[in-house]
C-alpha cells in the first residue's frame, strides 16, 4: 500500500553513506512487510539495495547469507553434495505463508528482523547455528547467534539504528542429518509449529522449536533421547507462557503439536539412514 | 524516472512511499486491481522484468529502468494471450476482479508449479469460483457450449463481459479517471460507545490540500437504515450519515475531503475529537439483560421501528402452533442442543466505495460498488431532500457482493462530500475498513428442541434464537425472520414454537449475507433431525422423507405469516433426496488417508424461498434496433452472479435469436424504470421474469407487424 507519510528514500551505496539515524527512519529491505501495513510513524526509508551486498558467499567454513539476500535467491542456491541438511533451505522457504511471488523480494534479513514467531528464516538459521553480524549505529559491530537475537514475538536485540549485515552458517551444520516438520491450521497456511532436528556426527541431537513459541528454543541432547526423555525435556524446558497465542493456533494446540512433531523427528532420526 | 509499461516508456516520478500498484493505476493501467493492498490476494499482480510480483508491496521507485507488464500488455499487440483464451474457454472467473492477477500469475508458472496449483496460487485469492474453473483453464478444459437461434436457454454460454475481463478492460467501480477529483478518508471511532462532545477541525483544515472536514454538524439529521429493501419499513431507522454518538469501534466520525488520499489521511490524524465515553455492551445476552447500557435510547417501535430500545431489542418474533412442551414430554425421542455461529465477513475482492459528482445540469451522479443502485438513489433522495430525477446512481462491473453490497455504506458520504465541495469525490475502502466497518453475517445462538414418535414422525420443533445485529439494525429483522422460517416450515410437524430476538450490541453491525440467516439455523435443525434418527435407529434419509412437506402441504412456521405469497412453484424435494442418497451410496473415492483419520458422511436439507418477501420489482425494456439487433435494458447489477448471461439467454430464446444479437445495458438509474436490486436470487427469478415478459411481448409485436 502507499505509505503516505514517507517523505524521503535514502539510497546509500556504502556503510559510510548510511545516514544518521533519526526517529521516523526504517531500513527498507524487500519491503514486503513494510508496504503491507500502514506505517504512519515513519517518514524516511533507508534502502539497502544499493549497498549491493553479495547475496551468498561460500567460504571454507561458512555459508554467508547477506541480510539482503532474497528468499528466492537462497532457495536457488546450488548446494554442495555433502550438505545433507540442504533440503531444509527449500523446506523453510516453502514454510512462508507468502506466495512464491513474495519470495522474489522478501529478504532473509528482513524476515529475521521482523522476528515473527512464524519467521521460517529464523527457524532455518537457528537450526543451523547461524550467527548474525550486527552493524551498530556508532560504526562498531558485533555477532550473536540467531537463536539468541530473536527474543520474542516481534522483538529482537536491535537497538535503533542497528543494521543486520549478514548471517553466517557453519558448513559443519549443513553436513548434519536433519528432519523438518511444520504444521498450520490451513494447508500451506501460516506456520503454527515448525520444528527442526539435526544430528551431528557424534550422535548429539539439536532440536529447534519455532513458530509454536514466541522465540526460537533450542534443546540439546548428547545422544538421541528416548521418547519419554524428549517429552519431559520439552515440557520442562519450554514454559507454557512461551507458547504463542494468535488466530493461527491456540497455545494448547501448539504445545501438543510441538510434542508430536518432536517425537516424529526423534523417531525418524532414530532410524539409520 | 523512466519506466517501461507494456512496451511504452513513462517519465513520471512516483511519490517516495508510493507502491507500484497505485503508480501503475495513476498512469491509466486499471487492470491492476486492489483486493488487500497487503501482499495477500494477488489481484495486483504484474510482471516486473518478466517475473510476477504483487505490485502493492513493491516500492514504485524500484521499477526505475525496468519493464512492467500489466494484464493490458500480456497479449502481443492487443491480441489474446493463450492463457487469456484458456480462461475464456473455461470461464475461469465470476466477478472477474481476481482474474488479471490470476492470469498473470498462471502465465508465469513452470511445469512443476502447475502440478501443484494450490501451492502456486496461494498468493491469489478468488472469492467467487472456488478455483475449480481456474483449474479447468489451466487444464485446457472448455466449459462453454454453443446455442442455435432460439436455443440459448439451458445452455452453458459464456459471460458477455468475458473478453473484457480477461484483458483487464472491464471497468470496475474505481476504474475511471475524473478531472479535479477529491479523495475522502474517514476518521473512525476508537471507542465502542461514546458521545462526541466536540470536534476541533482547525489543524485538519490547515493541512495543504484539505478542502473540507465533514462531521455530524454537517450531516442531515434524518435517520435511515443502511440496509436496502423495496419496503423501507423492513429495517429500523437508526443510522445517520454522521452521528454525534458512536456505537462501535470503527464507526465513522468525520470525513476529510482533500486533493490527495495522503492529505485526507493527514487531515484525519490531525482531527481532535472530544469523546464522552459510555459503557458498552458487546455480548448480545448481556445486552438484553436488565441494567445493560442502552445503545439506541429514545428510539421507538412506532417511529423508528426499533422493537424495544430500552432492552436493546431491535426485532423479535414469538409464536407457537400446538403445544410443544407437552408434545416433547410424551415423545419417544427428544433432542435439545445449543449452537453458536461466529461473525464472518463477505470478503468480496473489490472493497466498498465509489465516486460522486454533480454535473453541469445539477444531476448528482453516484457510481458505486453496489447491488442496489435504485434503492440507493431512493435513500439519497430522502436523506438529502432531493428529487429522484436529480440523482443518478449506477454501477459498472462490481467485484463481488455476497449480500454485503445490499447496503449503503459509502454513497451517503459521497453525496454529502460532492454537495459540500462541488467537486468530484472518491471514497475507496481499505481492506481493514471492510473488516471493521462494513457488515458481517449475524452471529447467532440457536437452541433447538425436537421430538419424534417411534416411527420417526416429528412431534415437536422449537427454535430459540438470539441474533447479534451489532450497533445498527440493518437487516436485523428480516434476517432473523428468515432464520426461523424455511428451516422448520420444510417439515410437517403438529407442534412448532419460535422465540427469536435480535439484539443491539456495541460491535460492528451485521447485515445481509448470502443465505440471509438460514445458514445459521439450518444446521441446528438438521443436527436435531439427525440426532432423532440416530436415537430411533432410523436412516437419516428416511426420517427426512417421512417428515418433509409434500406438494400441497402448508409450509408453516410460527407465528402465522401476514403474507400468503409463498407457494409451490414446482416440487422436487423427494427426488432431490433420492438423488443425493444414490450419489452417496456409490463408492467413495480413495483419498489415501491414514487410519487415524475419522471419515464420516451426513445429509442435511433446507428450503429457501426463491424471492424475497413483501415485494421485489424489476423493469426490463427491450427494443428492436434498426440493424436488427435488440437492446435490452435491465436494472439488475452484475457482480459475478451471471445475470448478464442469463438475461441475454432469456431474451434470445424468446426472440428466437442468438445471444450476440442482444446488447445489454444495466444497473443505471439513468436508463429509467426501477429495480429493487440484485439480491435473494431476484436478478434471475424476478428481473429475469421481467425480461422474459418483455421479450415475449416484443416477439409477439414483431410477428404481428410481419403479418400486417
Ligand atoms: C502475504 C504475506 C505473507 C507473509 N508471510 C510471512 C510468514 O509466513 N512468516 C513471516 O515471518 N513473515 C511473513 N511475511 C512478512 C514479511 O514479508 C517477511 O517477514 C519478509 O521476509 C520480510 O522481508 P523484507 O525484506 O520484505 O522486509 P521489509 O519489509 O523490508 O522489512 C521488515 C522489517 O525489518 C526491518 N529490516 C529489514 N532488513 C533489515 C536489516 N538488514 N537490518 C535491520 N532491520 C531490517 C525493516 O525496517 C522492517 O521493520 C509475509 C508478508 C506477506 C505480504
Ligand atoms: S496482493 Fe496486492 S492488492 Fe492484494
Ligand atoms: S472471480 Fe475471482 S474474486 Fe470474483
Amino acid at each position: 500500500m502507499d505509505l503516505n507519510t514517507i517523505r524521503e528514500i535514502a539510497r546509500p551505496h556504502t556503510r559510510a553513506q548510511l545516514p544518521v539515524w533519526t526517529a521516523g527512519d526504517a531500513w527498507l529491505a524487500g519491503g514486503t512487510w513494510l508496504f503491507s501495513e500502514p506505517q504512519v510513524h515513519l517518514n524516511r526509508l533507508i534502502d539497502l539495495t544499493d549497498l549491493k551486498w553479495p547475496a551468498l558467499i561460500v567460504s571454507d567454513n561458512h555459508l554467508r547469507i547477506a541480510a539482503t539476500c532474497t528468499v528466492a535467491q537462497l532457495d536457488a542456491l546450488a548446494c554442495a553434495p555433502d550438505w545433507i541438511a540442504a533440503p531444509l533451505i527449500g523446506q523453510c522457504c516453502r514454510a512462508f505463508l507468502a506466495s512464491f511471488k513474495i519470495w522474489k523480494t522478501a529478504t532473509v534479513g528482513g524476515n529475521i528482523c521482523m522476528s515473527l514467531p512464524a519467521g521460517p528464516m529464523i527457524s532455518l538459521a537457528s537450526a543451523l547455528d547461524g550467527v548474525c553480524t550486527i552493524w551498530r549505529a556508532d560504526g562498531s559491530e558485533y555477532q550473536i547467534p540467531v537463536a539468541d537475537f530473536v527474543v520474542g514475538n516481534r522483538r529482537n536485540l536491535l537497538a535503533s539504528g542497528d543494521l543486520l549485515r549478514q548471517i553466517d552458517i557453519p558448513l559443519t551444520a549443513l553436513r548434519r542429518r536433519s528432519v523438518f516438520r511444520q504444521i498450520s491450521l490451513t494447508p500451506v497456511g501460516r506456520s503454527a509449529a515448525l520444528l527442526i532436528g539435526t544430528l551431528d556426527g557424534d550422535g548429539a541431537l539439536s532440536l529447534t522449536v519455532t513458530a509454536s513459541t514466541v522465540r526460537p528454543i533450542k534443546l540439546s541432547f548428547a545422544d538421541l533421547p528416548g521418547r519419554e526423555a524428549l517429552r519431559s525435556a520439552i515440557l520442562q524446558q519450554i514454559p507454557e507462557a512461551v507458547y504463542h497465542a494468535d488466530v493461527h493456533g491456540r497455545p494448547m494446540w501448539r504445545r501438543h503439536m510441538t510434542l508430536r512433531l518432536a517425537e516424529e523427528i526423534r523417531s525418524e532420526l532414530a532410524i539409520d539412514p | 524516472m523512466s519506466i517501461e509499461i507494456n512496451g511504452r516508456t513513462f517519465a513520471e516520478t512516483p511519490g517516495p512511499g508510493q507502491c507500484l500498484r497505485t503508480f501503475l493505476r495513476e498512469l491509466g493501467h486499471f487492470g491492476v486491481k486492489k483486493g488487500c493492498d497487503a501482499g495477500d490476494c494477488g489481484a495486483c499482480t504484474v510482471l516486473l522484468d518478466g517475473e510476477p510480483v504483487h505490485s502493492c508491496v513493491i516500492p514504485a521507485f524500484r521499477a526505475e529502468g525496468r519493464a512492467v507488464t500489466t494484464i493490458e500488455g500480456l497479449g502481443s499487440e492487443g491480441g489474446t494471450h493463450p492463457l487469456q483464451q484458456a480462461f475464456l474457454d473455461a470461464q475461469g472467473f465470476q466477478c472477474g476482479f481476481c482474474t488479471a492477477g490470476m492470469i498473470l500469475t498462471c502465465a508465469s508458472l513452470n511445469q512443476a508449479q502447475r502440478q501443484e496449483l494450490g501451492v502456486a496460487l496461494k498468493g491469489n485469492i478468488c472469492r467467487c469460483t472456488g478455483y475449480r474453473s481456474i483449474q479447468d483453464a489451466m487444464d485446457g478444459k472448455s466449459n462453454i457450449e454453443d446455442a442455435a437461434a432460439g436455443g440459448a436457454f439451458g445452455r452453458s454460454l459464456p459471460a458477455p463481459a468475458g473478453p473484457l475481463v480477461v484483458r483487464g478492460a472491464a471497468p470496475y467501480t474505481f476504474d475511471i479517471a475524473l478531472d479535479r477529483l477529491l479523495h475522502i478518508k474517514l476518521l473512525r471511532s476508537p471507542h465502542p460507545h461514546a458521545r462526541i462532545i466536540g470536534i476541533d477541525k482547525a489543524a485538519a483544515l490547515a493541512v495543504p490540500g484539505v478542502h473540507a472536514v465533514l462531521t455530524h454538524e454537517d450531516a442531515p439529521k434524518i435517520l435511515f437504515s443502511t440496509a436496502r429493501h423495496e419496503k423501507d419499513w423492513m429495517d429500523p431507522d437508526d443510522t445517520r450519515v454522521l452521528d454525534d454518538t458512536v456505537r462501535f469501534i470503527g464507526q465513522k466520525v468525520a470525513a476529510v475531503v482533500a486533493e490527495t488520499e495522503a492529505a485526507a489521511e493527514e487531515g484525519c490524524r490531525r482531527l481532535k475529537v472530544d469523546y464522552d465515553i459510555l459503557p458498552a455492551a458487546t455480548d448480545p445476552a448481556l445486552a438484553i439483560a436488565p441494567g445493560a447500557p442502552v445503545i439506541h435510547g429514545g428510539k421507538t417501535a412506532e417511529i423508528h421501528r426499533v422493537s424495544d430500545a430500552a432492552r436493546n431489542v431491535v426485532a423479535e418474533k414469538h409464536g407457537e402452533f400446538g403445544d410443544v412442551a407437552s408434545a416433547l414430554a410424551s415423545s419417544a425421542a427428544i433432542y435439545e442442543g445449543t449452537f453458536t455461529t461466529q461473525r464472518v465477513q463477505h470478503a468480496a475482492l473489490e472493497t466498498h466505495g465509489g465516486l460522486a459528482w454533480i454535473d453541469a445540469g445539477g444531476l448528482l451522479n453516484v457510481r458505486s460498488s453496489t447491488q442496489v443502485p435504485f434503492l440507493i438513489r431512493r435513500s439519497l433522495a430522502q436523506i438529502f431532500d432531493r428529487p429522484l430525477d436529480q440523482i443518478r446512481v449506477f454501477c459498472d462491473r462490481v467485484g463481488g457482493g455476497f449480500g454485503g453490497k445490499q447496503e449503503m455504506f459509502v454513497e451517503d458520504i459521497l453525496a454529502l462530500a460532492a454537495i459540500a465541495t462541488g467537486r468530484p469525490v472518491k471514497l475507496e475502502f481499505t481492506r481493514e475498513e471492510q473488516f471493521i466497518a462494513t457488515s458481517t453475517r449475524h452471529p447467532m445462538r440457536v437452541t433447538v428442541k425436537a421430538g419424534a414418535d417411534k416411527q420417526g414422525m416429528l412431534t415437536a420443533l422449537q427454535l430459540d434464537v438470539l441474533s447479534d445485529t451489532g450497533a445498527y439494525g440493518n437487516h436485523a429483522g428480516p434476517v432473523l425472520f428468515h432464520a426461523v422460517s424455511e428451516c422448520i416450515s420444510v417439515y410437517n410437524c403438529p407442534n412448532k414454537k419460535v422465540d427469536a430476538v435480535a439484539a443491539y450490541t456495541n460491535t460492528v453491525p451485521a447485515g445481509a449475507f448470502r443465505g440471509y440467516g438460514l445458514p445459521q439455523t439450518l444446521f441446528a435443525v438438521e443436527a436435531a433431525i439427525d440426532e432423532l434418527a440416530r436415537q430411533l435407529g432410523i436412516d437419516p434419509f428416511e426420517i427426512r422423507r417421512r417428515n418433509i412437506v409434500k406438494p400441497g402441504d402448508a409450509m408453516l412456521s410460527p407465528p402465522p405469516s401476514q403474507y400468503h405469497d409463498v407457494f409451490y412453484g414446482s416440487y422436487g424435494l423427494d427426488q432431490c433426496l433420492d438423488l443425493v442418497e444414490r450419489a452417496m451410496s456409490t463408492a467413495r473415492p480413495d483419498y489415501g488417508l491414514s487410519d487415524d483419520w475419522l471419515v464420516g458422511d451426513g445429509v442435511a436439507l433446507t428450503m429457501i424461498d426463491t424471492v424475497p418477501p413483501a415485494g421485489h420489482l424489476s423493469d426490463s425494456t427491450i427494443t428492436l434496433r434498426d440493424d436488427g439487433g435488440f437492446e435490452l435494458t435491465v436494472g439488475t447489477a452484475e457482480f459475478g452472479n451471471g445475470t448478464s448471461t442469463v438475461h441475454r439467454q432469456i431474451a434470445a430464446t424468446a426472440l428466437a435469436t442468438t445471444v450476440d444479437r442482444i446488447s445489454l445495458r444495466q444497473s443505471d438509474t439513468a436508463l429509467g424504470g426501477h429495480d429493487t436490486g440484485a439480491y435473494g436470487s431476484a436478478g434471475t427469478f424476478v428481473a429475469g421474469r421481467a425480461t422474459q415478459a418483455a421479450a415475449e411481448q416484443l416477439a409477439d409485436g414483431i410477428k404481428l407487424w410481419l403479418r400486417s
